[in-house]
């Protein structure tokens, strides 16, 4: 929707998973300088319960709830591979199965924290439920690249990955920090870029999207040889504020 | 047999030269590494094999524990159980 320069979109996919209205606006220099009041009538207008705003810098909008910095990295898919193959794999690694769900929920309870985890205004139910939502998504488009790590026939940490126009994207790794430590990781990674290689694809490009405040995950991309690229800062704005 | 001290001197060297990169770093013996900010969890993998080859032992993925790993000397303390 427009409301004077401003440009609702909705966003579909976040909207189906929440079960909520929810929008997006994409910064750009036309916004700036819009007032909480503008926007806060906008998402009325456009009757949506949230909207997020998404800046590749920081912005001060009255109102806007800053919900934090998502970091893209990117990096050569050869030189992690072999990065990582100097490492033994110690878990058992293998897709995860319809019946591994219940276990993958239990896991999720160690995953950090997002933008949507920490907005408040959201249940922690509802945030679990639409990681949950999206991790079956990814895993419906590449079950083989939908992994669980096992130790002793216990699911202790999981990695989705998706692989497109040579470009191979870690979207989300869970590991139960009190067993295996930080091998689970290494194991589920070097996997999946085995697997990846197995399976047919050519791919140069790793990817992936971090926020700042998981320092632990940085450092661990950083090590496998990928480099930040650009931030993206996100805004929740809520109907209610 | 190795003693504790020895082991500690080589972990402590090898974690200064190969993972901090920094010869000149004091290290806590019985604080977590990982915890405090010395290496990264990257590293401490990288600890485990130098740990593997070094003493020509095998780490069985459970024994990779706070208990065992949370310090320099727990460490020590681990690797004289399997020598």
């Amino acid at each position: 929707m427009e409301h004077g320069s401003l440009t609702i979109l909705p966003n579909q996919f976040d909207s189906d998973f929440f079960n909520i209205k929810i929008g997006k606006i994409e910064i750009n220099d036309e916004i700036i300088g819009l007032s909480g009041k503008d926007i806060s009538r906008a998402v009325t207008e456009g009757n949506y319960a949230m909207v997020s705003i998404s800046s590749t810098y920081p912005i001060q909008i009255e109102g806007a709830l800053p919900v934090g910095e998502l970091i893209e990295l990117e990096g050569d898919f050869n030189a992690a591979k072999e990065n990582l193959s100097r490492f033994t794999i110690r878990s058992i690694i293998k897709p995860i199965r319809n019946e591994d769900w219940d276990e993958v929920s239990k896991l999720l309870r160690f995953a950090s924290e997002t933008r949507f985890s920490l907005d408040k205004t959201f249940s922690s139910k509802d945030v679990l439920n639409h990681k949950i939502k999206m991790l079956k998504h990814y895993a419906s488009f590449y079950p083989e690249l939908s992994l669980g790590a096992f130790i002793d026939g216990e699911l202790c940490g999981l990695l989705f990955c998706t692989n497109s126009n040579n470009k191979f994207h870690f979207y989300e790794v869970v590991v139960n920090p009190n067993k295996g430590m930080s091998i689970l990781t290494v194991d589920l990674f070097q996997f999946a870029l085995k697997q990846s290689i197995s399976s047919g694809v050519s791919l140069s490009t790793l990817n992936t999207k971090v926020y700042r405040h998981n320092p632990v995950s940085l450092s661990f991309f950083h090590r496998i040889g990928l480099r930040d690229k650009q931030s993206t800062f996100f805004y929740h704005f809520w109907q209610t504020l | 047999m190795m003693n504790q001290q020895d082991i500690i001197d080589k972990l402590v060297s090898f974690t200064k030269e190969n993972l901090i990169f920094d010869n000149d770093v004091i290290l806590p013996l019985d604080r977590s590494l990982v915890l405090d900010g010395y290496i990264d969890s990257y590293a401490l993998v990288e600890l485990i094999v130098f740990i593997e080859k070094q003493w020509n032992v095998s780490i069985n993925i459970n024994d990779v524990t706070s208990d065992n790993f949370g310090s320099l000397i727990k460490i020590s303390q681990y690797i004289i159980k399997l020598l």
